[in-house]
């Protein structure tokens, strides 16, 4: 029998079992249409997650302060021992160490005549003496291809109604830039030009740097900087190496308090020891974790090691926690609710189709009588079925989406947030629904098959449902 | 064909009482975390404080912070200029005269020790207690309240001692002094922090502030974050309800029509149409009460596992308890006003019916 005539027969035994068929229709019509719902729900609420949630953890680190030597400058060795520890944790991606200089004391190391002075190591702890004058005249600049650049002429222009206090220094200077991957997970995006450095004694710029002076990246790549203090040099001979593309951004947020303005710095590679003659505040270890899970356990490894202090980044990083827990929960309820409502779905699906075939029995009994072949009434069954299927899936098609699209407008209203649902997520969601009913199409043609078309031709046609 | 029914029916039931109660219990556990990381205030930034009033007032909340735009705290106004020790203190406003009622001046008053309560009549400063103690201030003195660059605002009393609290500022001024300060600093404003009485009352505060275009700040991420649970729990509710009462009228249309014929027969030999509705009546509630009850013990385990799953992820106490009554009523009218509807249907139809066409029927 030709494919042309099964449909045929199956669509002409449809329109006889009109009222049945209509049963069927209506069942899987209901079920469609709910399961589609569902699907979009469930998918457009993951595909919030995946948006929003992701973003932040590109951008996503803790920071710690670790200890140094009031007198040598190094770390002390249970910071050097915490750190090291740090670093070896599986959950820590990497780590970049930051450091602010310290201005008083770069004024106990230079005086105003510019010369290098012995640094006081009798000053009580957390006493610093500070002097507006210092801050506000001493040129701490950058010599570069025999001119000098003031960073602090710029900074005070990009910051006129605050004052440079203890808690702003307008200095970066980073001990370790390792590779581009680290930098974007800082949230910088990558080098403009040049290259990553490589070497103690290589530098990046950064582009606010370049602007400011009215400078090209050809006047300052490859060439030999000098950062000078008061006249002094701190750093002489540093290659700058790339120039770096800088992304902070505006941030609203009450509690992300990062000091996120915008401000020329220096982003320099040196070894240990290079990094131990600055006078250092504040100096932080990022510490990027590979996902929000391990969150937790840098929070526990940094409670158990008392040498590290919370920045306030830890508030932070208990809320982005909380954002993946709460995703976390919503996944575990999705599978168990979802689990049972599609085995029912399922069932029922499959009582309502079962019910039409033992009514058909009868039916396809004659057929036999007449010469069909099983696999001819298997095809029938497919057609019959696929017809009834497209018939309820045209129906339910905008019957989901409507009901999608009224949740969504009430959620909207009662709560602040809005769901999408781009294209791609519709068909993505038929696409499952078309698979799932496949699925239970080749069940119940198994079972059909065993139960009913292998009887002999005078069981099928004494058969009546 | 009965038992087959009776487990599509459990399956359904099971899921959509567990749903419900957790749809009951499972947001109040997520609320406490935020709570304790203080995600849970609105900043908002107003030029008048009085507008709150009008925007917010048909919720409840309360007032906890009130500083200033540039700075939260108010380390900028150096009310002790000169004096070293006081370097970085930080101050904040009472809103004495346009939210007089509030909870933030109630609270306040409840922690004075020395003075005069702050009240809408008299404005003026009121330092802490360890501030007092540093500083050997007292009631009654004056001081100057001066810009970072000597301006002077105006003269301020003191005309209290504070306890300082957990969060305490080093120094309240009241509305009045901020207004004086305000014309010295016209691009500065109020920065308000909230805290919703009803949690949920969030999400609706976010709206009606995003509408009436004020300028404020909230922890988005996590706000979002539970929104989006808020919605996904409601949603599956609602799923759960429609599946349920769709397919239960399916299930019941489907076995009533299967025996209608038997029910034609037993009209034939004398069952008045009273009988057969009670057999019916009976069937279905069989069906379905067994069906129910099976699944408010299995949904009771469920419901405890995932309480029991929060508590452990989120670090809180999760308590076992019995159902809400809501769950308990929601489930039963929604199945029982199913079973009237299948059975109205049934009887409607079946007067229409010739008994011997309805026997005839193959």
């Amino acid at each position: 029998m030709k494919r042309k005539d099964c449909m045929m027969v199956a669509w002409r035994d449809i329109r006889c079992k009109r009222k049945f068929c209509f049963q069927a229709v209506r069942g899987i019509f209901a079920i469609v249409s709910l399961l589609l719902f569902s699907l979009l729900i469930v998918r457009s609420i993951h595909l919030y997650y995946k948006n929003e949630v992701a973003e932040y953890q590109g951008y996503y680190s803790v920071f710690l302060w670790p200890e140094r030597d009031s007198g040598s400058g190094a770390l002390t060795e249970n910071s050097r021992q915490a750190m090291e520890l740090l670093a070896k944790q599986p959950f820590i991606e990497s780590t970049i160490y930051q450091g602010e200089l310290d201005l008083p004391a770069f004024e106990r190391l230079f005086n105003s005549n510019g010369e290098a002075q012995e640094p006081e190591s009798e000053l009580p702890e957390g006493v610093h003496s500070f002097n507006e004058e210092f801050i506000d005249t001493q040129k701490v600049s950058v010599e570069c291809g025999g001119k000098t650049y003031c960073f602090q002429e710029e900074a005070s222009s990009l910051h006129s109604k605050f004052r440079p206090t203890l808690y702003h220094a307008d200095y970066d200077i980073f001990s370790k830039v390792v590779t581009d991957a680290e930098l974007i997970l800082y949230g910088y995006s990558p080098l403009i030009s040049g290259r990553e450095p490589k070497q103690a004694g290589e530098a990046l710029l950064d582009e606010t740097f370049l602007s400011h002076f009215g400078l090209t990246e050809s006047d300052v790549l490859e060439e030999k900087l000098s950062v000078m203090v008061g006249g002094v040099p701190l750093f002489s001979d540093i290659t700058c190496v790339g120039i770096l593309r800088d992304a902070y951004l505006e941030n609203v947020d009450i509690f992300k308090r990062l000091s996120s303005y915008v401000s020329a710095c220096i982003w320099l590679s040196c070894d240990d020891t290079l990094f131990n003659t600055l006078p250092l505040r504040r100096e932080t270890v990022n510490a990027i974790p590979y996902d929000f899970e391990s969150v937790k356990e840098i929070n526990e490894f940094v409670k158990s090691n008392q040498t590290y202090m919370y920045s306030f980044d830890a508030e932070e990083a208990e809320i982005f926690l909380y954002v993946s827990k709460v995703k976390q929960l919503s996944n575990v309820v999705l599978f168990f609710v979802i689990f049972p409502i599609l085995i029912a779905l399922s069932l029922s699906l499959y009582s309502t189709l079962l019910e039409h075939i033992r009514e058909s029995v009868n039916s396809y009994g004659m057929l036999s009588a007449i010469g069909m072949d099983v696999r001819d009434k298997v095809r029938i069954f497919s057609y019959e079925f696929l017809i009834l299927y497209l018939l309820g899936f045209v129906a339910a098609l905008p019957v989901g989406a409507l009901l999608f699209y009224l949740t969504s407008n009430v959620m909207k209203n009662q709560f602040a947030s809005e769901m999408q649902m781009p294209l791609s997520l519709l068909f993505e969601c038929l696409g499952l629904v078309s698979l799932f009913v496949a699925a239970l199409t080749a069940l119940i043609t198994a079972s059909v098959l065993r139960r009913y078309f292998r009887l002999p031709i005078l069981e099928q046609l004494r058969h009546n449902g | 064909m009965f038992l087959f029914y009776w487990a599509i029916l459990f399956l359904l039931l099971t899921g959509t009482i567990a749903v419900l109660e957790m749809n009951q219990k499972i947001p109040d556990m997520l609320e406490q975390p935020l709570h304790d990381m203080y995600a849970d205030r609105i900043i908002i930034y107003l030029e008048d404080a009085g507008i709150m009033k009008e925007v917010l007032g048909d919720f409840s909340y309360q007032t906890e912070f009130c500083g200033n735009r540039n700075g939260f705290w108010l380390d900028n106004l150096s009310v002790f200029q000169g004096n070293d020790e006081f370097w970085g203190i930080q101050g904040l406003i009472l809103l004495n005269h346009s939210l007089p009622d509030s909870s933030q001046l109630s609270e306040f008053n409840k922690s004075i020790m020395d003075g005069e309560l702050c009240s809408s009549q008299k404005g003026g400063l009121w330092i802490s207690e360890v501030m007092q103690k540093q500083s050997g201030f007292s009631c009654g003195d004056t001081l100057a309240f001066c810009l970072n660059d000597g301006t002077e605002v105006c003269d301020l009393t003191i005309l209290g001692v504070f306890a300082e609290g957990d969060r305490a500022p080093h120094y309240y001024i009241s509305e009045d002094v901020y207004q004086a300060y305000a014309r010295f600093a016209p691009e500065d404003s109020l920065a308000i922090t909230i805290i919703p009485e009803v949690f949920r009352d969030i999400f609706q505060m976010v709206s009606v502030l995003r509408e009436q275009g004020l300028e404020f700040i909230y922890s988005e991420e996590a706000i979002n974050a539970l929104s989006m649970a808020f919605i996904l729990f409601s949603a599956i509710v609602a799923v759960l309800l429609i599946s349920l009462f769709s397919i239960l009228t399916h299930l019941l249309q489907f076995y009533y029509n299967k025996r209608r014929r038997f029910f034609a027969v037993n009209a034939a030999l004398g069952l008045d149409s009273r009988s057969t509705a009670k057999i019916l009546i009976l069937t279905a509630e069989c069906l379905v009460l067994s069906a129910l009850t099976a699944a408010f013990i299995a949904a009771l385990f469920y419901v405890n596992a995932i309480r029991q799953y929060t508590g452990d992820l989120f670090e809180i106490t999760a308590k076992n308890s019995f159902y809400s009554l809501s769950t308990i009523l929601i489930t039963l009218i929604t199945v029982q006003a199913d079973v009237a509807l299948v059975l109205y249907t049934f009887f409607r139809r079946n007067k229409r019916i010739n008994i011997i066409d309805v026997i005839r029927e193959n």
